[in-house]
């Protein structure tokens, strides 16, 4: 009883600081005064209006697109090599892979930034979706792979035994197996690239920045609730992907096995 | 991992079907290769040639940089303060994720558990930025805090909760949560208990129950969760920028401050040598431990 108590007052500390930034977005005020005075809807206007967000805005869901697809295929074949081949260093290949989710992303930042400058990949699109990429591929491969783990061998063997080509036996019976994993690890990689900064801000230049660059420099410069409404935007429209990817998985699990 | 496959390779006397997967060489390459060499050139090689400048600079060799970074007070100072900060973080981050981890275990609702998970997972994927700057709205000297606090007479001036470790501490500690309670509950459902039922049976008070057999069998989660929010700690940058102050830099920030203010690649490069090799140190141990655990090594 207690025990349900004392999570239920964490569960709320927990949520409740991320939902502070709705009304404030709402507010009629220049300055965060919670709660506010009156409301108006103006911030939401000054964002859609203003070219910098609204440019950061398309450029991030661009990035995050070419970002979702560029690391959804190479993840997909990280995990496919993993679990239908043979071959020696397998245990060195995956740590490979996932390693850039525990590389500090400081170090991957000027890593790249040093690379990508003697190619002239700084400040281009390119060099944001490679980058990002980097950072989501362990997610794809986690994802992926725990989910080829447990689909059912034999009908792929029993693919196989008919007379199809493994090709043919990934592309009709693999993938049609796993497209749910593959959805969810592209909604990951997805989400990845729209909230990644450390990188960006060492990648991004004055004509490629980012939401999350925008956002960034105003939080660290002429803080004003615009501010508040991209970060309401960004919240809702990540328990929107969130409700939907759940709303997948749970349609999965009607599916016979 | 790759011999279960075959064990489990069905009919007797049917072609292994491994082989028919390999018998196209060129797949097998493509799916080794194009991920490996992806990595290896973007990751791997850039890393390689930026941690080079720690110990090469237009002179040659030198353990000049190296050196400064265990010399220099003000590099011992942003080092013991990142070593400082995130073992608070991590101390703070247990406490609270082990009672979430712990009731999402013994919570027979399933409806229940779905909602506290659910709500674990959405925060860890709401933007770290907007979680972040949340924070600063609330701490601030006219925050939602302080405010609160002055209304009430508890205080009469706004206390200092932003722009120093405290602030920091509170962030991160509210990002890093879902890492710990995710760590700890992969552990714990792995414990059988019944253990804890049969103590009870034999008379046990299930205080006693819980603190002699269930809270030994989680440590190996509290070990490997502390490493992995520890880790994730010492390596961030975006919440110790905007929470913390001049006076608690943590080594990232002076990573990127030693790159875009003083063009200080050599010094950049030493201070991210120490700070990759840390991690390292801290991940093999944590390897170590869950693999020393005897849950995770049966892992089905």
């Amino acid at each position: 009883m207690w025990l349900r108590l004392y999570v239920g007052v964490i569960m709320v500390l927990i949520t409740l600081p991320i939902l502070v930034l709705i009304p404030l977005s709402f507010s009629s005020q220049i300055t965060f005064t919670f709660p506010p005075p009156s409301y108006s809807t103006k911030w939401y206007t000054a964002f859609f209006e203003n070219s910098q967000w609204m440019d950061g805005l398309w450029r991030s869901l661009t990035v995050a697109v070419l970002t979702a697809i560029v690391s959804t295929i190479i993840g997909t074949m990280a995990s496919m090599a993993v679990q239908r081949l043979e071959f020696p260093g397998k245990k060195i290949f995956t740590n490979l892979i996932v390693a850039p989710m525990v590389i500090p992303v400081v170090v991957v930042g000027i890593a790249m930034y040093h690379t990508f400058s003697v190619y002239k990949l700084t400040n281009t699109i390119t060099g944001l979706v490679l980058a990002h990429s980097i950072l989501a591929i362990p997610m794809v491969f986690v994802t992926i792979s725990a989910s080829l783990k447990g689909i059912d061998r034999n009908l792929e063997l029993a693919a196989l035994s008919l007379g199809s080509t493994p090709i043919g036996v990934f592309f009709k019976v693999t993938l049609p197996l796993i497209k749910s994993a593959m959805m969810a690890s592209a909604l990951f990689a997805f989400i990845t690239s729209l909230d990644e900064v450390v990188v960006s801000i060492f990648i991004a230049g004055a004509s490629t920045k980012t939401l999350p660059i925008v956002m960034w420099e105003n939080m660290r410069t002429q803080v004003d609730p615009t501010i508040a409404a991209a970060s309401t935007l960004l919240i809702v429209g990540t328990i929107l992907l969130f409700s939907l990817q759940g709303l997948s998985r749970t349609g999965q699990k009607t599916d016979p096995k | 991992m790759s011999t279960k496959v075959n064990t489990e390779a069905p009919v007797p006397g049917m072609v292994p079907p491994l082989n028919r997967f390999v018998q196209i060489p060129g797949l097998k390459w493509l799916l080794l290769l194009v991920p490996l060499v992806y990595t290896a050139i973007l990751l791997y090689y850039s890393m390689a040639s930026v941690l080079k400048l720690s110990v090469y600079d237009d002179k040659g060799f030198t353990m000049q940089y190296l050196q400064q970074v265990f010399t220099e007070p003000l590099y011992l100072k942003v080092l013991w303060n990142t070593l400082k900060t995130s073992f608070i973080v991590m101390l703070v981050t247990l406490v609270i994720s082990y009672p979430i981890a712990y009731l999402l275990v013994v919570m027979e609702s399933e409806r229940w558990k779905k909602v506290v998970l659910s709500l674990v997972m959405i925060t860890l994927w709401i933007s770290l930025l907007v979680r972040t700057f949340t924070w600063t709205v609330i701490l601030q000297d006219q925050g939602i805090i302080n405010k609160l606090l002055l209304s009430t007479g508890l205080i009469s001036e706004p206390m200092k909760l932003m722009y120093n470790t405290t602030g920091v501490v509170i962030g991160m500690t509210h990002i890093l949560i879902p890492y710990m309670v995710l760590s700890l509950y992969s552990v714990m459902e792995g414990i059988d208990r019944r253990l804890v039922q049969a103590a009870q049976g034999m008379g046990a008070r299930p205080w006693k129950a819980f603190a002699q057999i269930f809270l030994p069998l989680s440590l190996p989660g509290v070990m490997s969760g502390s490493l992995i929010v520890f880790v994730l700690g010492i390596g961030y940058f975006v919440t110790p920028a905007l929470l913390g102050g001049q006076g608690n830099m943590m080594i990232s920030k002076l990573i990127q401050e030693n790159i875009q203010m003083t063009l200080n690649w050599s010094m950049a490069s030493a201070i991210s040598v120490v700070l990759l090799v840390t991690t390292l140190i801290l991940l093999g141990l944590a390897a170590w431990v869950a693999r020393l655990s005897p849950l995770l090594k049966g892992e089905k």
